[in-house]
């Protein structure tokens, strides 16, 4: 599922946001217009493709963002929207008015929370407005940048808002050429530990979590593994599967810490399919070749063989190589 | 029986002395569409209903069930709230409709690509538009969509029926599309006047007078000239008798012409999509029919 | 099949800016006597050549000045003297059009005559009438001609002939002509001027041509389908394409013994601009069949050209085969005598060489073996 950004404006300042310089260095003038959305949409209707996501900076910040979401629907797309839930109150109106009623299988959100306490008030507010009326339509999304995090906020607000039973667990990488907030590899066993420690609230309260890519199988002990296959009902995935982004320029790069590697212009493909095949020969792959993971053992790894483990963030992967004389392949280095 | 189609107003009498025709009605208001709907069909055949309201967007068009399968052309100020527009696309879809925007205003052409996209018959209508600068880049974009687009859309106008009728070695008068082709259509007023455009109607350039000459028409003297009144853009060695796409535009830009080009080049261009789609369609297969 | 280039008048309504007959003082038109006795030796010459068919061209000046009873007569003279011999009897037209009503297409129908070639420029006083060449009174004449013949379901293919006026544009010209006639054939031609006597500065030099037709050619080549009947274009294409070799008169080489000028009084010429030139005059019908005329000891130079320029002038050319050296009488006009190749075979390599083969990616030898 390709990812649509209708913007590069952001309402918040997350210590681990990887496309913060991203978003810096972009114009704030420049939005997803209305005849790069029919093109996106035409190429995603010849290519098959069933959904899209769209996300920004904050999605919520475009002005036609719900004539987008309703033209999207009408061309049987399922719409899947990454969002803070902090939004103008005629924003949230508008929504409220016209996306509140659509059916899960057609719609749905990712609503990505920080902990409450290190939340502005102004902020908390409008993502409990939020999550209040589209609860039912809505997953949360925590991204964990330091191992002294806290979760249980999470299953509260599910509980409160009625929201769907599953959490979306994302692990703050370092980004190649970024300076973002993040957990340094050889503390990520405690991420483990701390993690699995909230397995009771997951059972007890139902919620299943799901990992998003980058998670090394490794960083869990066999019983860790162990109570992770039970709260997530078997549904385990330790994997780096790079998205494709779409920018509001019509640039496209393959996920958004790699978003300085070979962009390209979405002009330059003429399906899903070509774009993905480009990205994964000319780029991912070679990052395996030249590192198989985050860590050396990934390199034996017979998980990572097996296909089971993609041996953590690719991105991650890139850092290795950002400060040594360019001996590799020439994809491994960031585009000047 | 001439085979022109006539366009009229709904006017109940004028529409009870005629028989056995196809009509194309020229009204005002959305409501009347059923009304007129069964009025014509008691003696006559409706060929379309002509809606020309400027003031509607189709947001408020009061779409009816009742519409279904009457054939219906409208031109309107625009699409107005989107949101509402997709609250009724899915009678939009199931209607007989296509529904026209001025080229003048920038928006329209976005808002066509929306509706085509969507699966709504629209196009450009340059009548009654105003005397505002076409945007003929944004044309453009609007036919390479209408043509070379791959995913599945509804028909743009008037470029659908150009690269469709297309024919080398004839030309193509995509005015067929507003119902103004003087070959196909002949344009009536209540008092009988005929006219060969709707333009020369309200101008009072009339031909011919009574329903009864419209059988006779082929013979009109001024019916005869007006097959031969694209010569005048030759003796004058006009602009348009050197453009390369004169085939497909037959000097309805001349004004234009004169003080740019860009009409040239989006009719050349549109002229290579014409040619284009012709040799692809050549090169599909065609079985036969088991 | 030999083609008759029948000049039963000279008078012309028009007065194009090139024609060499215009200039006549006191143009001549053929008596009804004459006319039937034209026939009478067309009859002769078929009977004798059993085989043979003849192509009948009326030409001019404008031939519809000769009225439609001249024409009606002839028909009457036709049936009279060749009742055996017509079914081998073609005739065609060339007609300015301008004189053309429906009484001339009907006489024309009955005559076989389905098709007729014209000539036309858009560019104002190439053609027109009277000494200011009023080409708009012209074009109108012209048009309602075409729209006659239109109505009658008659073809028409026209020569655009290339003056200097139309060198600065030829894209405009080019895509005026193809709009002008969307289905069908025309032809490039370039101006043909006797002796250097341009006293209206319309000549072009070969190489203006080829640079003309270079502009051209691109346009035609990618859009085939739209400009399908476009000569010289369309015969170049078909002479490389295929094994079969079509020519026109100028580049057969061949036309020692295949064409015939008749003009008002009886006199007998090579071709239409042999005569107007007064080159080759062969002797006059009354005195002569035509099967002496076609067997006139002058034209056995013509057939011996062919020999001469293999061996020099035109040694090891690649271009022989689709050229000859070009026509007989423009190494005349220049050489004043036939055995040269012409000046404008040099515009027609140049085209081909630095247009033609380039842009279709063809080539081809087209040298033929001296016997």
């Amino acid at each position: 599922m390709p990812n649509i950004l209708l913007t590069q404006k952001c309402v918040r300042s997350c210590p681990y946001c990887f496309a913060q310089k991203h978003m810096d260095e972009s114009p704030p003038e420049d939005m997803m217009t209305w005849e790069n959305l029919i093109y996106i949409a035409d190429l995603l209707e010849t290519s098959g493709e069933k959904g899209v996501s769209l996300l920004g900076g904050e999605p919520f910040l475009h002005p036609y963002i719900v004539d987008f979401v309703l033209y999207l629907l009408e061309r049987n797309l399922h719409v899947n929207i990454f969002t803070s839930g902090i939004m103008s109150d005629k924003m949230f109106r508008e929504a409220r008015k016209f996306l509140s009623n659509i059916e899960p299988d057609r719609l749905s959100f990712v609503c990505n929370v920080n902990n409450p306490e290190i939340s502005p008030s102004s902020e908390l507010e409008r993502t409990r407005r939020f999550l209040k009326e589209f609860g039912r339509l809505t997953n949360l999304g925590f991204n964990i940048y330091k191992n002294d995090f806290e979760m249980d906020f999470l299953f509260q607000y599910i509980n409160e808002f009625g929201l769907k039973r599953h959490i979306r667990i994302g692990l703050a990488h370092p980004i190649p050429g970024e300076k973002n907030v993040f957990i340094k590899k050889e503390n990520l066993p405690q991420f483990a530990e701390r993690f699995i420690s909230y397995a009771p609230m997951f059972e007890r309260f139902r919620v299943d979590p799901g990992f998003d890519c980058g998670i090394p199988l490794c960083l869990f002990s066999d019983e860790q593994l162990g109570k992770l296959y039970k709260i997530n009902k078997g549904n385990l995935k330790f994997g780096c599967g790079p998205a494709i982004d779409i920018g509001p320029d019509m640039m496209v790069w393959s996920c958004f810490p790699l978003s300085r590697y070979q962009k390209k212009s979405l002009y330059e493909f003429d399906s899903l399919q070509d774009i993905l095949q480009f990205y994964h020969e000319n780029l991912h792959s070679k990052v395996r070749i030249e590192a198989s993971g985050i860590f050396e053992k990934c390199d034996t790894c017979v998980h990572r063989e097996d296909g089971i483990c993609t041996g953590g963030c690719l991105a991650h992967n890139l850092t290795h190589f950002m400060n040594e004389a360019p001996i590799r392949f020439r994809e491994v280095y960031i585009d000047e | 029986m001439s085979e022109h189609i006539l366009v009229c107003p709904f006017d109940e009498d004028l529409i009870g002395r005629l028989r056995r025709r196809a009509i194309v009605v020229r009204a005002a208001k959305f409501e009347f569409i059923p009304h007129i709907n069964r009025v014509i069909n008691e003696h006559n055949k409706l060929h379309c209903i002509w809606v020309i309201d400027r003031r509607k967007t189709l947001a408020n068009i009061p779409f009816a069930e009742d519409w279904l399968n009457i054939p219906i052309s409208c031109f309107i100020g625009g699409l107005g709230s989107i949101k509402n527009v997709m609250n009724k696309l899915s009678i939009l879809r199931k209607l007989s409709i296509r529904v026209f925007l001025s080229p003048r205003e920038g928006r329209n052409f976005r808002d066509l690509m929306i509706l085509s996209s969507l699966g709504v018959n629209c196009g450009v209508f340059w009548g009654n538009g105003g005397n505002k600068e076409i945007d003929w880049e944004l044309m453009n974009d609007l036919m390479h969509y209408a043509v070379y687009s791959r995913a599945k859309h509804a028909a743009i106008e008037p470029f659908d029926y150009v690269v469709s009728k297309y024919d080398p070695k004839r030309p193509t008068d995509f005015n067929s599309v507003y119902f103004d082709n003087p070959r196909r259509y002949l344009h009536l007023d209540k008092e009988e006047n005929i006219a060969l455009t709707q333009e020369d109607l309200m101008r009072g350039n009339f031909i011919s007078k009574g329903i009864s000459s419209i059988d006779s028409i082929g013979g009109n003297q001024k019916y005869i000239e007006s097959k031969t009144l694209w010569q005048e853009y030759f003796f004058k060695m006009e602009e348009c008798a050197s453009c390369p796409a004169w085939r497909i535009c037959l000097g309805k830009f001349s004004a234009s012409l004169k003080q740019n080009s860009k009409c040239k080049d989006f009719f050349s261009d549109l002229l290579d999509a014409a040619d284009f789609y012709r040799s692809s369609k050549a090169k599909e297969k065609v079985l036969c029919q088991l | 099949m030999p083609t008759i280039i029948f000049k039963a008048s000279e008078k012309c309504n028009s007065n194009c800016i090139y024609c060499d007959v215009v200039e006549r003082k006191a143009p001549r038109s053929m008596s009804l006597e004459l006319l039937e006795l034209v026939f009478q030796r067309i009859n002769e010459y078929l009977e004798n050549k059993p085989n043979e068919k003849i192509n009948l061209t009326w030409h001019g000046g404008e031939p519809c000045t000769l009225g439609v009873n001249y024409f009606k007569k002839a028909l009457e003279f036709q049936d009279r003297y060749c009742a055996k011999t017509k079914s081998r009897l073609n005739h065609s037209i060339q007609s300015n059009l301008t004189l053309i009503n429906q009484d001339f297409l009907n006489v024309f129908k009955q005559m076989g005559i389905n098709t007729i070639g014209t000539s036309y420029d858009p560019i104002p006083q190439i053609r027109g009438f009277g000494k200011n060449r009023d080409s708009d009174a012209y074009n109108r004449l012209f048009m309602r001609g075409i729209n006659l013949l239109n109505e009658n379901s008659f073809s028409w293919g026209f020569i655009y002939v290339v003056t200097k006026k139309a060198l600065e544009k030829p894209l405009d010209i080019f895509y005026l002509l193809s709009n002008l006639k969307l289905s069908g054939v025309f032809n490039l031609h370039p101006v043909l001027v006797y002796e250097n006597d341009d006293k209206h500065n319309i000549a072009i030099t070969p190489l203006e041509f080829a640079e003309f037709l270079g502009k051209i050619f691109p346009v035609w080549w990618e859009h085939q389908d739209r400009y399908s009947e476009v000569d010289p274009f369309k015969s170049y294409l078909r002479n490389y394409q295929t094994e079969s070799i079509r020519l026109g008169c100028s580049e057969s080489g061949s036309c020692a013994h295949s064409y015939l000028y008749i003009g008002p009084d009886g006199q007998a010429s090579h071709c239409g601009r042999s005569a107007d030139w007064g080159i080759l005059s062969y002797g006059n019908i009354k005195f002569l069949p035509l099967v002496d005329i076609f067997l006139d000891k002058q034209r056995d130079i013509l057939l011996k050209r062919n020999e001469i320029l293999l061996k020099n002038d035109c040694l090891d050319c690649n271009y022989w085969g689709i050229c000859h050296g070009g026509c007989p009488l423009d190494s005349y006009n220049t050489q004043k005598d036939f055995l040269h190749k012409t000046e404008w075979c040099e515009g027609k390599k140049h085209f081909l060489k630095k247009y033609f083969e380039p842009i279709t990616g063809l080539n081809r030898d087209f040298r033929e073996k001296v016997n």
